[in-house]
C-alpha cells in the first residue's frame, strides 16, 4: 500500500471514532493542518522520479479534497466550532404550541364504541330525548303500576310526557318505522332523578343496539358482544353472561368484561369480583315485537344497552362523575 | 336481601362447595351476590340483590331451589308435619271478612298453653345473621318463617282479642292504632284493617297492634296466614310511611298456595319452641285459590331462541327441578302442556320457560362463535355534519363541554330560534334546574363562569353541540332541533372567523352576516351578527348584553354564536370539489384606503367585486386603523389584491390598469381616498 493509501485509510478510520467538535479540530491539524500528514506527503514529491511526480500531485491534491469535503459534512452534523464558542441553542425550552381544542371523554368514548359496532354493521339512530309513555314503558313491556314509572324515578314534563329513562326507547321507534333486518345503535342521553355525587347524575349516556332477523339467537348476541368488547378493549378480553331480569327482554342477562386491571382475580377497580359490569342485554320480549307489530314466530332478535360513563371513567380513570359535567378547561383539556 | 351459607346448606344438604360456589352459582344464575361476610360461627353471611321477577327468593327455599337446580342436587323442603290437638280451632274463635278486596284469602290457627320466652340458640343466630333482633320465641317463629317460605304471618293474644273475634274490613274515618313500633297511626277508609269485636287490632298485611302483641304473659294465640292485596298494602304503607318485611312481601305478592304450608310450619315450629298444643282445623275464609297456570311449551323453541342445542330430557328435568310439572310430554316433537308451579307467578309464557332452561343450563355453555353477515353502513348526514363541526372547532382551539339541559325557567327562555315557553320538568328536584333549555347560551356562560371561579384565566374556547327542545304543538313530541353553541374569549373577529372556518368546512357558499339591530336571545343589538345562510337565519354571533353578562357574574364579556344545525344540514356539501389552479405567477397589490367611519369594508368588498377586474384572484381585508393624522370621523381600511391569469404571465401594465380602475370606483362611489400611496 502506498503512503498516500496509508494515509487516506488511517484518516477515514479516525473520523469515523470522532464524537465531538474538539476531536474533529484535532483530526483536522493531524491530517490537513500545515504540519499535517498530507502537506507531510507534498514534502515526499521532491523524492518522487520525475515521470511519477505529476500523478503524485494529482493523487494528494485528491485526498485532500475528498478529506476536507469529510471534515465539512461532519461539521454540520456536530455545529460548527464557531457556534460551540457562541450562544448554544436552549433546546430544552418549550415549543410554541398551537392551540388546540378537544373533545369531551364521553364523546370520544361514544365515537369508539360507533366505531366498533359500525364495523359490526350497526347503523346510528336517534331517538328523541322528551319521550311519552308508550316507548318509554309501555312497548317495553313495563306494565302500569311498575316501581319504574313513578315520578320518582323519572323526570316527567306534562301529561304522558317525560325525559327518557332509558335509550331503549328508540328500539320501539326503529321497530316502527322500519322492517327486518335490523342492525343499529342509538347512543343518546337518558335522565333520572338520581342525586349527584361521585358516582351517579341525573343525566347519563347509554348506548343500546338491536339487531332483529328471522334467525337471530343468544349465540348471535353473544358473539356481537364479544367482537364489540375485543375492539374496545383487545382481542384477549373476555366476556361473560350472567342471568337477569328486564321486562323488555326475555331470556335476559347481564354482560361482565373480565377486569382489565387484575385479569380476573379480584381488584379494587371490579370490587374483588373479577369482572365488571358492562350493561343489560336479551332476546327482544315477545311483547315488544307485538307492541311494534312484528311477528315473533317470524323473528327474533337481542338488544343490549351500555353506560357509557362509567367506560369513560375507567378508561381515563376519572374518579368523579362530576368532573365530566363541571367543564373546567383544565379537565377538558387532558382530552386533546 | 341477606341469608346464610349454613340456612340455604340446610335445603339443599348435599351441597358440598365452599361459599364461594355458592355465591357464584347465585350470581351466574340471576341472583347476584354483592359481597360475603363472617357470620356466626363458620357461617358466612351472604348480601343478593334479587330482580323483581324472582318474589319467590325472598324466601330462602326459593333460593335454595335454584341452587338445587343448577348443581342438579335434590332439595330437601322443610318439616311441616303436624299433629293437632281434639279441641275444634272454630270453638276458639271466630274470623269475618268483610274487605274481600283489600284481603282475598284470611286463615287462623290457634295454639294454647305456650309458654313465651327467650328462643333456642339456633333461631336467634339465623334471625341475627340476616340483621333481625330476636324478640320471644313465638315472634321469632314467625319472623324465620317468614324469611323461610316467604310468606308474612302475625300472631295475636288471643285473650285480648275482643270477642276472641277477628274482623278484616274497611277503617273507619279517624279510628287510630298504636302499633308494635309503639307509634300510632291515624287510619282511614282506603285501608284495610284486622279488627277485633271493638277496635282495629293490625294494620293489614303492614303492622300489628301493640294491644294484642305476644308478651312473655300470653299463653293462647292465634296465628294469621292472609293474603292480602299488593297495590292495598304498597298504598297504605306508603300513606303511613311504614314499611315492614310484611308489607315488603304482600305489595310483590306471595304465594297465594303457600298458605297452608307455611301456616303448618310456622305451627310446627311454634310448637317446637313454646310447647302447646294446636287446636284441629284452620279458618280459612275468603276466594278460592287462583287455578294454577298451564300452557304449552314448544321444545323447538330453545334452539330458535338460545342458538344451541338443549336435549329435551335436559329440558324437561330443569324444568321439573324448579317445581313446574311437564304433562304427558313423551314426544317433545309436538307442544307439550307444562303447568308452572304458583310461587313462580313471572312465568306466564313459554318463553319465559326457555329463559328458565337456559339460565339453568348456564348462559356459558353458549358459545361466541357465530359467522356474522357483512354489512356496510352509511353515517346520517346530520352526523357528518356534527362530525365536520367538532372536528374543526377542535382544531381552531375549541374545548367540547357537556353541560345539563335544566335550567331556571327564566333562563331557559332565551331562545334564538323560536319565541315560545321552555318546556317545565313537573318533578323537578330543584326549583333553578325546573326547565328545559332552548339555547346553550346559558350553559356556556356558566361553564365560562366556572372556569372564572377556579382561576383558569382568560383565551377559554368551549363548544357544545346538542339538541335543544321547542314546544310546538301540546301534546306532540316536542321538536328537537340540533344546535351549536360556542364561546370565545375574544372579539367580534374570532367569532366571526370560527364561523368563516365552519362555513368552508361545510361548504356553505352563501354564509354571511348580516348587523343584528335588535337584541335575540339575550346577545347585544348593535355589536353581533345575525348569520344567514340564503335566506333563512341559521344563527347569532356576538356579545351577551351588559345584564346576561351581570347576571352571570362575569368579568370578562366573552363573544358567543349559535347556529341550528338542520338548515345547514339540507345545504351542507361535504365533499371538497377540486377546483383547477393557475400555473402562472401571481401579482400582489396591497392598498389602504380613508374613508368615513359610516363606511365598511363590505360596501369596499362589494364594489370592487362588481367591477369584474379582468384576473382578480382574491380580495382580503387585512387592517383597520384609526389615528388623529387620518381626522376625526375617518378610518383607514387595508387590504390586498391578487391577480393572477390561467392563460399567461400578466404584465405589470395590465394590473396597474386594475388598480387604477378599482381607486378611481372607490374615490368616485364611496369617498375613499389612497393612503400612503
Amino acid at each position: 500500500m502506498s503512503d498516500l493509501e496509508n494515509i487516506r485509510q488511517q484518516a477515514l478510520s479516525k473520523l469515523e471514532s470522532v464524537g465531538d467538535v474538539a476531536g474533529l479540530d484535532a483530526w483536522r491539524l493531524e491530517f490537513l493542518g500545515k504540519k499535517g500528514l498530507v502537506q507531510g506527503l507534498m514534502k515526499q514529491l521532491r523524492e518522487i522520479p520525475a515521470d511519477q511526480k505529476r500523478a503524485f500531485g494529482e493523487g494528494v491534491n485528491t485526498l485532500k479534497k475528498e478529506l476536507s469535503e469529510k471534515l465539512e459534512t461532519a461539521k454540520a452534523s456536530f455545529g460548527s466550532a464557531r457556534k460551540a464558542t457562541g450562544p448554544q441553542a436552549d433546546i430544552t425550552l418549550p415549543g410554541t404550541r398551537p392551540q388546540v381544542g378537544s373533545l369531551h371523554p364521553i364523546t370520544r368514548v361514544r365515537d369508539e364504541m360507533i366505531a366498533v359496532m359500525r364495523s359490526l354493521g350497526f347503523s346510528v339512530a336517534e331517538g328523541p330525548e322528551i319521550e311519552d309513555e308508550f316507548h318509554n314503558f309501555i312497548a317495553l313491556n313495563i306494565p302500569p303500576h311498575h316501581p319504574a314509572r313513578s315520578e320518582g324515578e323519572n323526570f316527567y314534563v306534562s301529561g304522558d310526557k317525560l325525559l327518557r329513562s332509558q335509550t331503549s326507547t328508540v328500539q320501539i321507534r326503529m321497530m316502527e318505522t322500519n322492517e327486518p333486518p335490523i342492525r343499529v345503535i342509538a347512543p343518546g342521553r337518558v335522565y333520572r332523578p338520581d342525586t349527584v355525587d361521585a358516582s351517579h347524575h341525573y343525566m347519563f349516556h347509554q348506548l343500546e343496539g338491536l339487531a332483529v332477523d328471522k334467525n337471530l339467537t343468544m349465540r348471535d348476541m353473544k358473539t356481537t358482544l364479544l367482537e364489540f368488547f375485543k375492539g374496545l378493549f383487545g382481542s384477549d378480553v373476555k366476556i361473560r353472561l350472567r342471568a337477569n331480569f328486564f321486562p323488555f327482554t326475555e331470556p335476559s342477562a347481564e354482560v361482565d368484561v373480565a377486569c382489565t386491571f387484575c385479569g380476573g382475580d379480584g381488584c379494587r377497580t371490579c370490587q374483588n369480583k373479577g369482572w365488571i359490569e358492562m350493561g343489560g342485554c336479551g332476546m327482544v320480549d315477545p311483547n315488544v315485537f307485538k307492541a311494534v307489530g312484528y311477528d315473533p314466530e317470524v323473528y327474533t332478535g337481542f338488544a343490549f344497552g351500555l353506560g357509557i360513563e362509567r367506560l369513560a371513567m375507567r378508561r381515563y380513570g376519572i374518579p368523579d362523575i362530576r368532573l365530566l359535567t363541571e367543564n373546567d378547561v383544565r379537565f377538558l383539556n387532558q382530552f386533546a | 336481601m341477606k341469608t346464610t351459607y349454613e340456612w340455604i346448606k340446610t335445603y339443599v344438604p348435599d351441597f358440598e362447595g365452599d361459599v364461594d360456589e355458592m355465591c357464584d352459582r347465585f350470581t351466574m344464575s340471576g341472583s347476584e351476590v354483592e359481597y360475603h361476610l363472617p357470620g356466626s360461627g363458620d357461617d358466612r353471611v351472604i348480601e343478593l340483590s334479587i330482580t323483581s321477577n324472582r318474589v319467590d327468593c325472598l324466601g330462602m327455599v326459593g333460593l335454595a331451589r335454584d341452587l338445587a337446580a343448577v348443581t342438579g342436587l335434590p332439595l330437601r323442603m322443610p318439616d311441616m308435619h303436624l299433629r293437632p290437638g281434639d279441641a275444634a280451632v272454630e270453638d276458639a274463635c271466630s274470623v269475618e271478612l268483610q274487605d274481600e278486596k283489600g284481603c282475598s284469602r284470611y286463615t287462623a290457627l290457634v295454639v294454647e298453653g305456650i309458654s313465651v320466652g327467650p328462643s333456642p340458640d339456633w333461631l336467634v343466630e339465623r334471625l341475627e345473621s340476616i340483621g333481625l333482633r330476636s324478640v320471644n320465641n313465638v315472634v321469632d317463629v314467625t319472623n324465620f318463617v317468614l324469611f323461610e317460605m316467604n310468606q308474612p304471618f302475625h300472631v295475636f293474644d288471643l285473650e285480648q282479642l275482643d270477642g276472641s273475634k277477628i274482623i278484616v274490613r274497611r277503617a273507619i274515618a279517624g279510628e287510630k292504632i298504636r302499633a308494635i313500633n309503639d307509634r300510632e297511626y291515624e287510619l282511614d277508609p282506603e285501608m284495610t284493617v284486622i279488627a277485633d269485636a271493638s277496635r282495629p287490632v293490625a294494620i293489614a298485611g303492614v303492622m300489628g297492634g301493640a294491644d294484642t302483641e305476644v308478651s312473655e304473659r300470653t299463653t293462647r294465640v292465634l296465628l294469621e296466614t292472609a293474603r292480602f292485596d299488593p297495590l292495598a298494602t304498597r298504598h297504605v304503607a306508603k300513606k303511613l310511611a311504614l314499611n315492614s318485611d310484611s308489607s315488603f312481601r304482600f305489595e310483590r305478592g306471595v304465594d297465594g298456595h303457600g298458605i297452608d304450608a307455611a301456616a303448618n310450619r310456622c305451627a310446627r315450629l311454634i310448637l317446637e319452641v313454646a310447647g302447646g298444643s294446636l287446636r284441629k282445623g284452620m279458618i280459612d275464609v275468603g276466594a278460592p285459590e287462583p287455578c294454577t297456570r298451564q300452557f304449552s311449551f314448544r321444545h323447538a323453541q330453545v334452539e330458535r331462541v338460545t342458538g344451541i342445542e338443549i336435549p329435551w330430557e335436559r329440558c324437561r328435568e330443569i324444568l321439573e327441578s324448579l317445581g313446574c310439572r311437564v304433562i304427558g310430554g313423551g314426544d317433545p316433537t309436538a307442544p307439550v302442556p307444562v303447568e308452572v308451579p304458583t310461587w313462580r307467578r313471572d312465568l306466564e309464557r313459554e318463553i319465559d320457560l326457555v329463559e328458565e332452561i337456559i339460565r339453568i343450563h348456564g348462559l356459558d355453555q353458549i358459545p361466541a362463535d357465530t359467522k356474522m353477515t357483512v354489512v356496510s353502513v352509511a353515517d346520517s348526514k346530520l352526523d357528518l355534519v356534527r362530525a365536520v363541526v367538532k372536528r374543526n372547532l377542535v382544531a381552531a382551539g375549541f374545548a367540547e363541554t357537556l353541560t345539563t339541559p335544566f335550567l331556571a325557567p327564566a333562563s331557559a327562555a332565551e331562545c334564538f330560534f323560536a319565541d315560545h315557553a321552555p318546556i317545565e320538568i313537573r318533578n323537578a328536584m330543584r326549583k333553578d334546574e325546573s326547565a328545559l333549555r332552548m339555547s346553550l347560551l346559558t350553559s356556556l356562560l356558566t361553564v365560562r363562569r366556572v372556569n372564572q371561579d377556579n382561576g383558569n384565566g382568560d383565551g377559554i374556547r368551549i363548544f357544545e353541540v346538542t339538541v335543544v327542545y321547542l314546544d310546538n304543538q301540546k301534546g306532540e313530541i316536542p321538536l328537537h332541533l340540533p344546535i351549536l353553541g360556542g364561546l370565545i374569549d375574544g372579539d367580534f373577529a374570532a367569532a366571526r372567523g370560527a364561523l368563516e372556518l365552519l362555513g368552508r368546512a361545510l361548504g356553505l357558499k352563501d354564509l354571511c352576516f348580516e348587523i343584528m339591530v335588535a337584541e335575540a336571545g339575550a346577545l347585544e343589538a348593535g355589536v353581533g351578527a345575525r348569520v344567514l345562510l340564503g335566506e333563512a337565519t341559521i344563527g347569532f354571533v356576538g356579545q351577551p348584553t351588559a345584564r346576561k353578562i351581570a347576571e352571570m357574574s362575569l368579568k370578562n364579556r366573552p363573544q358567543y354564536f349559535e347556529l341550528r344545525l338542520d338548515h345547514i344540514v339540507e345545504a351542507a356539501s361535504l365533499t371538497p370539489k377540486f377546483e383547477a389552479f393557475s400555473r402562472y405567477p401571481a401579482a400582489h397589490r396591497d392598498l389602504a384606503v380613508i374613508v368615513d367611519e359610516s363606511r365598511t369594508w363590505g360596501e369596499i368588498e362589494k364594489l370592487v367585486r362588481s367591477l369584474d377586474l379582468p384576473d382578480l384572484e382574491s380580495l382580503e381585508f387585512f387592517d383597520e386603523f384609526r389615528g388623529k393624522q387620518l381626522g376625526a370621523g375617518k378610518k383607514s381600511l387595508a387590504f390586498s389584491l391578487s391577480y393572477r391569469s390561467s392563460k399567461r404571465t400578466l404584465t405589470s401594465e395590465e394590473v396597474e390598469a386594475s388598480q387604477q380602475r378599482a381607486i378611481a370606483a372607490m374615490a368616485k362611489e364611496l369617498g375613499a381616498q389612497i393612503r400612503d400611496q
